[in-house]
């Protein structure tokens, strides 16, 4: 029924480079000694939503969080292989991580506003990026609490502390904060698995708007909200990338056993 | 034992007991702090508060006659005979002393409405009945005269004041340049000038003599009669006549004194402004130096060295550091600081001035920075606790912004950690203000002539000696060992370092509500 968009779908096995967002070619990835991410190639295509899913601890997070060189922070994470963006890859050492990560916007699980203003959390970024102008403050932080559909609940108390927004408002204020960057990507961690089913939906229409100007990037457990928002969808395993096509085949007739008995609820 | 107590009671008795036990102990802790609480309170407070002269009548047990005397009296002990302690005045100690009186060779007691307790200006303290004022002819004591007399008197003296700032200094300035130009012992000029000083000098003296003509004649309670120089005198007080509210205003008066001016009498009358100024410039110089010290280095520590032992053992000398004894901190600070340190200073910057140091010598400055060394450690480890409470998820939202390590740190760490730094300047400054030991090696002295922040250029003197309210303290102790003179005012510094303390920590408490308001996390 969201589905407002209804693409030809692509094969992501043949996608061109023009097509593509994030290409990763043989990621392995490692804290200390544990392997968490085994060989993983995928292209994610363009202004599209891609869906992660897969069960608890199978390296969905790692996956997306190696898109924005986050797994960068733990002590101990050693990589190989290459995630390429715009055809660079990004894991080089000349990569220049704070720019990367303004192009590639993230969203985490449980909302997490900055203790400052609603203004203040929205212009974060945009002041690390040196913008100083009050005019061009203003109008960014209004643009980007209307695509996060936040404006008309927070236009009067903008420099009140973001505590006092609910859940959901905060969750939608952090959407706000990532899209005020105008990012290119949206990595998004089970951004609903803390809201009510119909903020929820809020935030999945959201989604279906933002898609004509970023491809999105989800993960989440809640295969419905897989099957309903998302264009394509991977299913990892234990760190390794077992089956990546469409929604619609990988939920209706997945190609692994493995796929299938995950998506029909059959793994422990 | 154990056994035994096991096998006679149930698990809900010795529950119980062991909630009384730690009641009890919990309750026995309340009582001894009220107590210090209390007696400072108490005797703190009764150095302002005027009591009353009454004049009492008595047995002297050393000679054995009967003594008449006009006292302040206090009790001294109620067993297992009541035993007064009496503060009197009489011909041969006109300023007061102390004595004990057994109650049964007391032989008559009541309030002295008509004498006046008489406080001159370098802090001593005289009970008598004012007779005649003499200005110079002798009328009988008023009070409308009293105080006509002492107007008189303070502009003589005001006269004599002004000669000695405006001539006589102005002379001896001159005179001491001439001695440093060479200038010949006969010179016509010096001549000139030892003339004027002359000149100067007898009319100082002329005021002098008919100041000294201005005299306040009092009678002790035996009719014994002293005179005193109306010059001397700096408050006169009928203290028995006084109604409830004007005791309170003389008790103002006396609180107003002791925080407003210096002390008297060896630190045993008088204030204590240099000591309470001294010891909120030395803290909140700790703080200054402290602080940023601190911030960077526990930042350091938790945010940016290696998760490894080495960074461990850091980790457990600093929180040991915090444990090693004050007085070794002043050593320290002695060899280190002012030797080694302001050694060096003196003979790079200082050097016309030598061989007398400027900053080769104990001072605020190297008191400060020993304090500074001292409260490292607290402020380290509550800032390193305040840092740990950050959650994980708001840096990841900082760095997933964009930020670097720094930006992160600058913007949402400190900010969010402020208030575990505010905790450790808080400890910091409370242990700083109650230091002593360590103080008196590195700058903090009995008394000092002058505050280390005057009207000279550079108006802030780092390089001076000052008074500390512990170093006063310290000394009122000594002091009331041998003689009971300085105890009272002892007890009231000691209220005062206490309010001192309080109020720091209430501010700092303050702004640390504040900030965990602002940046609360949820
Ligand atoms: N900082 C870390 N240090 C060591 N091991 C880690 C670290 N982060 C994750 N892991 C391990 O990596 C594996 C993958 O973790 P990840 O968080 O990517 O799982 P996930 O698929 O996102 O799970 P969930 O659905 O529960 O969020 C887990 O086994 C986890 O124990
Ligand atoms: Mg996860």
């Amino acid at each position: 029924m969201l589905k407002l968009f209804e693409h030809d779908k692509l094969n992501v096995h043949e996608l061109s480079d023009a097509q593509t967002a994030i290409d990763v070619r043989d990621l392995n990835l490692w804290f200390d000694t544990k392997h968490v991410l085994h060989d993983i190639s995928m292209r994610i295509p363009k202004h599209c939503i891609t869906s992660l899913i897969g069960q608890s601890g199978c390296g969905k997070s790692t996956l997306i969080s190696s898109f924005n060189r986050l797994n960068d922070l733990h002590q101990g994470c050693r990589y190989t292989g290459e995630v390429n963006i715009d055809g660079h890859d990004i894991n080089s050492k000349k990569q220049n991580v704070s720019q990367l990560r303004t192009r590639v916007g993230m969203v985490f699980q449980r909302p997490n506003p900055f203790p400052l203003s609603i203004y203040e959390n929205v212009c974060y970024g945009l002041r690390l990026q040196g913008v100083r102008t009050r005019r061009a403050l203003d109008d960014a932080v209004e643009q980007a609490l209307k695509d996060a559909a936040l404006w008309d609940e927070v236009k009067d108390r903008l420099f009140e502390s973001a505590h006092i927004l609910s859940g959901g408002q905060q969750q939608r204020l952090v959407f706000a904060r990532a899209l005020a960057l105008k990012p290119e990507i949206l990595l998004l961690d089970e951004p609903t698995s803390a809201l009510d089913p119909l903020t929820t939906l809020f935030i999945e229409e959201l989604m279906a708007q933002l898609k004509s100007r970023c491809t999105i990037v989800i993960v989440t457990h809640n295969m419905q909200q897989a099957a309903r928002v998302s264009d394509y969808t991977a299913f990892l395993h234990q760190g390794q990338l077992i089956e990546y096509s469409d929604s619609d085949t990988l939920f209706t007739m997945p190609d692994k056993k493995q796929t299938e008995d995950y998506i029909t609820g059959r793994y422990g | 034992m154990v056994e035994f107590l096991r096998n006679m009671t149930t698990a809900a008795q010795r529950q119980s007991y062991a909630i009384s036990l730690s009641a009890f102990l919990c309750s026995m802790l309340l009582l001894v702090m009220i107590s210090i609480l209390m007696l400072i309170v108490v005797r703190g407070a009764a150095y302002f508060w005027p009591e009353p002269i009454e004049q009492l009548v008595y047995t002297s047990a050393e000679s054995g006659e009967q003594k008449q005397v006009y006292a302040q009296t206090s009790l001294h002990q109620t067993a297992p005979h009541k035993v007064w302690q009496l503060q009197y005045s009489d011909a041969r100690f006109p300023f007061g002393n102390k004595a004990l009186v057994n109650a049964d060779v007391l032989k008559s007691r009541r309030n002295a409405a008509d004498a006046a307790s008489v406080r001159l200006h370098d802090g001593r303290q005289l009970f008598a009945r004012p007779l005649t004022v003499t200005m110079p002819q002798s009328h009988p004591f008023s009070a409308e005269r009293f105080a006509k007399a002492q107007q008189h008197e303070l502009a003589l003296s005001q006269q004599i004041e002004q000669i000695r700032v405006q001539e006589l200094a102005a002379i001896h300035i001159k005179l001491a340049e001439y001695d440093r130009r060479n200038v010949e012992k006969e010179a016509p000029a010096r001549e000139k000038l030892r003339a004027q000083f002359a000149h100067w000098h007898k009319k100082i003296l002329a005021l002098e003599e008919e100041r000294n003509a201005y005299t306040l004649q009092v009678a002790f309670a035996n009719q014994q009669r002293y005179t005193l120089p109306l010059a001397d005198i700096a408050s006169l007080e009928f203290v028995s006549r006084l109604s409830w509210m004007e005791k309170w205003g003389v008790a103002f008066d006396n609180i107003a004194v002791f925080l407003t001016e210096s002390p008297k009498q060896a630190n045993t009358a008088g204030g204590v402004f240099p000591a309470l100024f001294g010891t909120v410039l030395m803290v909140f110089l700790m703080t200054i130096i402290v602080t940023p010290f601190g911030v960077l280095a526990a930042v350091y520590l938790s945010e940016y060295a290696p998760d490894n032992g080495f960074t461990a053992a850091i980790r457990i000398s600093v929180s040991n550091m915090a444990g090693v004894p004050s007085i070794v901190y002043g050593v320290f600070g002695l060899g280190f600081f002012v030797y080694t340190l302001g050694g060096n200073l003196d003979a790079l910057f200082f050097t016309e001035q030598l061989p007398a140091p400027t900053f080769g010598t104990p001072g605020v400055f190297w008191a400060a920075l020993t304090m500074a060394i001292l409260t490292l450690p607290v402020v380290i480890v509550a800032t390193e606790e305040g840092l740990q409470r950050v959650p994980d998820g708001l840096k990841a939202g900082s760095y997933a912004l964009g930020a670097t390590k720094a930006e992160t740190i600058m913007r949402t760490i400190l900010p969010i950690a402020s208030p575990g730094i505010m905790t450790g300047v808080i400890l910091a400054i409370a242990r700083a203000a109650g230091e002593v030991a360590p103080l008196m090696l590195v700058g903090a002295v009995k008394f000092a002539p002058n505050l280390p922040v005057d009207g000279e250029f550079p108006y802030l003197h780092l390089e001076r000696q000052f008074m500390h309210l512990g170093v006063l303290i310290y000394d009122g102790a000594f002091h009331s060992q041998t003689d009971a003179k300085g105890a009272p005012m002892m007890f009231a510094a000691c209220l005062l370092l206490l309010a001192v303390v309080f109020v720091l920590n209430i501010v700092a408490v303050i702004l640390r509500t504040r900030l965990r308001k602002r940046y609360l996390v949820g």
